[in-house]
């Protein structure tokens, strides 16, 4: 189970890059005559999409043994969803960029929303990619709603959290009830360690790294997190924002989703060595 | 021509002397721990009450099991590199040289007939011994059998004299990836789930 850290930031950073691009830089691009100081903000929400991008790139070569062959990924696009998922994501970051350059050189607003949709599109192909890889026939235990479910949550909820707590706070309550909806996915759906989940039957494959324990302990720390920005937003939202408080609650949060993550890669054992 | 090789799996003669699984390992030089085929022990039951009686209800047999070249390679489609391959002869391949080692394949494989080559950082799995096969000899597993439970050849051969028993407790649905198999099931096989009989030797394989 833990050594599948890289995938667990390679999914977590990649899902959070699209939620923020979604939720925090969309609404941007919809304004017809953007001031130029929101335009900062929104050249720096762009870097920060594609800076989570590329540490979720460079720590899937991580996830290789044989990391100097990786070019060769994109030679099954046709039928192989992990092929896709990085075509998509490369897609991704390169449409960014070049929104990034656009935006920096005054490009018209039309030929600005193009692009902006486009790379939206790539975003939301790229977390399809990443679901899909995971619901396979041969793994019941992942092939069930609750993997699209917690990877959209996930992506929306940190998104929205990103943009709440690292630039303003009209995205703190929408954050508060996405990562409610995480919660509550989680408490019910989550294979292995759901309310509602039922068992798999037997397989000729080893059963997996299950901890109820560890599954609390991430509901607790995510709970803990979502309590306490629901408390600052009621008594003062100011409160948030970039200081201690503020990364607490990210750090709460997002520790619970990365617990949470960790017990998903357990349900899939890999016999032998 | 042979247009798919499979092979036969007797379950009901099988002893689980695992001489196949220490054959193949032997001829392939594998690594501890890197099993091509395994012999999975399936047991179950205990105890059960008839009128005023109480009998015994065990149920126990073997599988051996290596990668069932199937028809359709799940394994081959989920690599990203397209390093699994198949021949003509239905014979599934791992080009080792091409392998990045993500291991994406062994996920996809429901029979987890790929398993990770620490020595190479590649996959790997039965490659059905095909130059022995190619030079008109029989797969290792095969040839090493004292209970001859074990047959290979074209499996539109293998169903004439074999029948097309393809799942036997706990293998999973045949038409996932369309398997190279035929079983003849041990005779518990049939009560094995209702009797929540499980792998007991997951250390193992």
């Amino acid at each position: 189970m833990l050594k599948e850290w890289p995938l667990v930031a390679f999914t977590i950073l990649g899902q959070a890059a699209v939620g923020l691009f979604v939720i925090a830089a969309t609404p941007f691009i919809l304004i017809e005559d953007l001031p130029l100081s929101d335009q900062g903000i929104f050249m720096v929400l762009l870097g920060a999409v594609l800076g989570l991008l590329a540490l979720a790139a460079l720590v899937s070569f991580l996830h290789l043994h044989h990391p100097l062959k990786a070019i060769r990924a994109l030679a099954n696009i046709r039928n192989s969803w992990l092929s896709r998922e990085i075509f998509f994501e490369l897609s991704f970051m390169a449409l960014i960029t070049a929104e990034l350059i656009l935006v920096g050189a005054g490009a018209a607003r039309g030929l600005l929303r193009i692009v902006h949709v486009s790379a939206g599109l790539a975003g939301l192909l790229f977390l399809l990619s990443m679901i899909k890889i995971y619901m396979l026939d041969t793994m019941p235990s992942w092939n069930q709603a609750a993997t699209p479910l917690s990877f959209i949550s996930t992506s929306l909820s940190l998104g929205a959290l990103t943009a709440g707590i690292g630039s303003s706070s009209v995205f703190t309550f929408p954050a508060i009830l996405l990562v409610f909806a995480d919660l509550a996915i989680s408490l019910f759906s989550a294979p292995g360690h759901g309310l509602l989940v039922r068992r798999t039957g037997a397989a000729i494959r080893p059963p997996g790294t299950l901890s109820r324990g560890l599954h609390s302990a991430g509901l607790g720390l995510e709970a803990a997190g979502l309590g306490l920005y629901a408390w600052i937003f009621l008594r003062d939202p100011d409160l948030l924002g970039t200081n201690a408080l503020g990364a607490a609650v990210f750090s709460l949060i997002l520790g619970g989703q990365v617990i949470r993550r960790f017990l998903f890669y357990g349900l899939a054992a890999k016999p032998g060595r | 021509m042979v247009t798919q090789y499979g092979f036969f799996f007797n379950a009901a003669t099988c002893s689980g002397c695992k001489a196949c699984q220490v054959a193949c390992k032997d001829r392939n030089d594998l690594e501890p721990g890197v099993l091509w085929r395994r012999v999975y022990e399936v047991a179950g039951g205990g105890w059960e009450k008839k009128g005023e009686v109480w009998v015994p209800s065990v149920v126990a047999y073997n599988i051996s099991m290596a990668c069932n070249h199937c028809e359709k390679p799940v394994c081959g489609l989920a690599c990203p590199v397209k390093a699994i391959s198949k021949r003509e002869d239905g014979i599934v391949f791992v080009d080792t040289g091409a392998c990045i080692g993500c291991r994406y394949c062994e996920w996809a494989c429901p029979y987890t007939a790929l398993r990770f080559d620490a020595r190479t950082n590649t996959v790997s799995k039965c490659n059905f011994c095909y130059d022995a096969i190619d030079a008109g000899g029989t797969p290792s597993c095969v040839a090493s059998c004292p209970q001859r439970a074990l047959d290979f050849g074209d499996m539109a051969e293998l169903r004439k004299k074999y029948g097309d028993v393809r799942r036997i407790f706990p293998l999973p649905d045949p038409a996932q990836t369309e398997p190279a198999l035929i079983i003849k099931p041990h005779r518990d096989a049939a009560r094995a789930e209702e009797r929540a009989a499980e792998v007991a030797n997951w250390e193992e394989v």
